[in-house]
């Protein structure tokens, strides 16, 4: 295919367990299109989970390559492979991995301040007081939103302690108006979390969780979203739940490379390829 | 961005911080504390050193001092007219004081002076009491015991001058002064303030009065005849004026005790003098200098074989003029002290010769070197000692860290999926090791500055809960107070030395968060 986003060409791992070497993945060669939902089967120890995070850069192949967009990965400099993990690529967990001393927009947020600079944020913020100050000046309804919108966030800020103003005044305070901020309430709202927002993740359900993992992987609008069992620490509905989110970002255009066991949840995929032993066995449409 | 956000975030949120904020606080405050009351130590060694001598000390370290001292005087400001500002002699000596009210003794160093002239080579003025409150009434010359009378409204009066001494002075004494002055007990003795009375009824008006003889003065030392209370005030016993006896050992020019023996003189208490060097205040008594060298017979003394034996003095204190380098000023004055030796015409094996064989030239530094040298070591010295027990911070905090990124390797796993870079992930644990360090540095620095600046009233305080936690003795420590003032430069290095340590601390932990691969973290139970 001409058109392909991702291409895995030839991988292979190996890891040592002990002093024997485990052949995890021999020789896998994968080709994902733009728009297009794979997904992933296999048994346990199959090499599923590590061909994922082969593809999105988290971990180096013994041999083989991966291209993306055009772009060989590992042939990139270190600093623009992360940079390619912050912006294009977008990961789902099955254990949601978020980081608990961060509540759910803080979570959401996260990407954008790994990928944004201080003196951006400050510039950003720089912007956004002169538009307030436009607003005032030109007496549109807009004085009205934002003044109310300052004064809440303030109300909000500042009512806590201390401590809680020194972790949040410094970067939440100075994003708070900015376009990842409202990109960030976007897409909470999107995912159903909108009242949930200034909860921590212990304080949510596993699906709640699942959703604002979801959220987290597409704030940066990667253009590949790679989902590690995304329904596998979930039960039946709420399972059904995250793959309708993981459908509807599909038809608006999302690559998607989901990793399942689960045939019923691999069925929502366009195509599936099943992976036994380390190598590709079928891929079906 | 997230580095500052997430270091933010765990200094809050993880408990385990606090010990490490914790051991920070304590290391900042006791080098704070420490550093403060060593260097404050030394700053009033060096400061009172300078303000009881002079820029410049001649000395030839005898009780029999040395002659031709007022030419050299004389001399030395006639070639040096820029330089020396003034110069005046001392004598020093040993002697037993013994107040004669009250019979009570004590053994004392009589200091020989010109008052008016050795208030311009040092800081005695400052240190007069009497004359503080009554400006231009202390000498040392003849004088008689002011008694204090009433008014026809029955208040109390001062004779002349001190009545109009002291209305001149409140003419422009702060408001506080004047409450201070106002606040201190008055006669009847002990008071804070002195003076004789009259036995007069109501009505009388008196206050001109002096007692009958003419005596020369003598200023103690607040520490030799007062009693120090515990909020570091004086109780005066004695009225001003109240006769003193000084007895005294008259030395040859050998160096023996003179043919006629102790000589005892009758003296009147002029005022008293608290430089706030425990050792001196508790010591000296100040006499007129040509009245103490006629009775010590270092006056011009005529010889056996028909000559006169030049005066003598102990030292001469010079005082240079302002901005001048007195090391440098020092080798210019020796150099003038060799030529003005070599110019004297005495006998090579005369007596003379070997007293000005003696004589040195130093500068108030030099002459206080030991002192201020032994001072110095002993805070570096204790600065040493007190870094080296900071150090237990810095492995405290790389074991805590070293805890931290253990338990946040998956957090680690986690950012890195997001796009971190591995120095991005080290910059997390190391500006938290910094904000441990910029946290615990000013809640110790804080915590420091309080105590310092209240280290005396902390210390009074507890000495009053417990006698034996009195652990600044005036008797041991040369100084009446602990020094309680902050080098604003010296906490500004300390709070930066312990945030760079904090940083130190962290860094191990944080290169070990730096190479966890995130695939490995993400696995991490």
């Amino acid at each position: 295919m001409s058109n392909a986003l991702l291409r895995a060409d030839g991988v292979v791992k190996t890891y040592m367990m002990g002093r024997s070497p485990l052949r995890v993945l021999r020789g896998v060669s994968l080709e994902v299109t733009q728009g297009e939902f794979v997904a992933v089967m296999g048994a346990s120890g199959s090499g599923k989970s590590t061909l994922l995070h082969i593809v999105g850069g988290l971990d180096l192949p013994d041999r083989g390559g991966v291209v993306f967009d055009g772009q060989s990965v590992f042939d990139l400099p270190r600093r623009t492979r992360e940079r390619l993990r912050n912006t294009d690529v977008g990961f789902i967990f099955q254990f949601y991995h978020l980081l608990p001393e961060l509540n759910v927009r803080e979570n959401i947020l996260l990407p954008h301040m790994v990928g944004t600079s201080v003196p951006r944020w400050l510039a950003q913020d720089c912007v956004n007081a002169l538009k307030r100050s436009f607003a005032r000046v030109v007496g549109t309804p807009m004085l009205d939103w934002a003044i109310r919108k300052c004064s809440k966030a303030l109300n909000r800020k500042l009512g806590g302690m201390v401590g809680r103003m020194l972790d949040t005044l410094v970067p939440t305070w100075s994003m708070a108006q900015s376009e990842a901020r409202q990109q960030t309430e976007d897409i909470i709202d999107k995912v159903g979390l909108s009242a949930r927002a200034r909860h921590r993740p212990a304080e949510l359900s596993g699906g709640e969780r699942q959703r604002a993992a979801i959220a987290r992987a597409i704030v940066t609008r990667p253009r590949l979203l790679l989902a590690d069992e995304p329904t596998g620490n979930l039960d039946r509905a709420m399972g059904r739940e995250i793959l309708a989110v993981l459908a509807k970002l599909n038809q608006q255009g999302q690559t998607i490379v989901m990793v399942t066991h689960d045939p019923q949840v691999a069925s929502l995929a366009h195509r599936v390829v099943q992976l036994v032993d380390g190598k590709i066995r079928r891929s079906a449409s | 961005m997230y580095k500052l956000f997430l270091s933010l975030r765990y200094l809050r949120k993880r408990l385990i911080a606090l010990f490490a904020v914790g051991s920070v606080t304590l290391c900042v405050f006791m080098v704070l504390v420490v550093i403060s009351v060593m260097g404050g130590f030394l700053e009033m060694v060096k400061e009172r050193s300078r303000g009881l001598l002079s820029d410049i000390v001649v000395d030839n370290a005898t009780l029999q001092g040395f002659p031709h001292y007022q030419e050299f005087i004389d001399a030395l400001q006639a070639r040096m007219p820029d330089v020396v500002v003034t110069a005046t002699p001392v004598i020093y000596n040993y002697a037993i004081l013994r107040v004669q009210a009250t019979k009570y003794t004590k053994p004392v160093r009589v200091v020989g002076i010109r008052l008016d002239k050795y208030e311009q080579v040092n800081d005695f003025a400052n240190s007069l009491w009497y004359d503080r409150f009554y400006p231009g009434t202390t000498s040392l010359g003849l004088q008689l015991q002011p008694v204090a009378g009433w008014d026809e409204h029955d208040n109390r009066v001062l004779p002349e001058p001190f009545e109009s001494a002291h209305q001149k002075w409140r003419q422009t004494a702060s408001a506080e002064e004047l409450a201070e002055y106002d606040r201190m007990p008055y006669s009847p003795p002990p008071g804070a303030r002195v003076f004789a009375q009259t036995v007069a009824p109501p009505g009388y008006v008196g206050g001109d009065e002096f007692e009958a003889e003419d005596l020369y003065g003598v200023i103690i030392g607040c520490d030799v005849i007062n009693e120090r209370t515990k909020t570091g005030d004086y109780l005066r016993h004695y009225a001003l004026g109240s006769e003193m006896l000084l007895t005294l050992l008259p030395m040859t020019r050998e160096g023996t005790v003179s043919g006629e023996g102790s000589t005892t003189l009758s003296l009147r208490y002029a005022d008293d003098s608290r430089t706030r060097v425990f050792e001196i205040d508790d010591l000296c008594v100040y006499v007129d200098f040509d009245m103490l060298q006629s009775v010590l017979a270092m006056n011009p003394q005529e010889r056996i074989d028909g000559g006169f034996a030049p005066a003598r003095a102990s030292q001469v204190l010079i005082r240079l003029a302002e901005g001048l380098d007195a090391k440098e000023v020092r080798a210019r004055i020796e150099e003038f002290w060799e030529t003005f030796r070599a110019s004297l015409d005495v006998d090579p094996l005369s007596l003379e010769t070997q007293l000005l064989d003696f004589v040195s030239v130093e500068t108030w530094e030099e002459r206080q070197v030991q002192f201020i040298s032994a001072v110095e070591k002993e805070k570096v010295l204790v600065t040493i000692l007190f870094a080296i027990v900071s150090v237990v911070a810095v492995v405290l905090i790389g074991c805590i860290f070293y805890m931290v990124v253990e338990k946040k390797t998956r957090d680690i796993g986690i950012v890195k999926s997001l796009g971190a870079s591995s120095s991005g992930v080290a910059a997390i644990f190391i500006l938290y090791g910094a904000a441990v360090g910029v946290v615990g540095s000013i809640i110790g620095s804080v915590a420091g500055v309080f105590f310092v600046r209240n280290i005396n009233e902390i210390q009074d305080a507890l000495a009053r809960l417990n006698p034996n936690l009195q652990v600044w003795s005036p008797d041991v420590y040369t100084f009446d107070r602990i020094p309680n003032s902050v080098d604003p430069v010296e906490a500004v290095v300390i709070v930066v030395v312990a945030i760079v340590a904090s940083m130190l601390g962290a860094l191990i932990p944080a290169l070990l968060a730096a190479r966890v691969w995130p695939v490995d973290a993400l696995r991490y139970e």
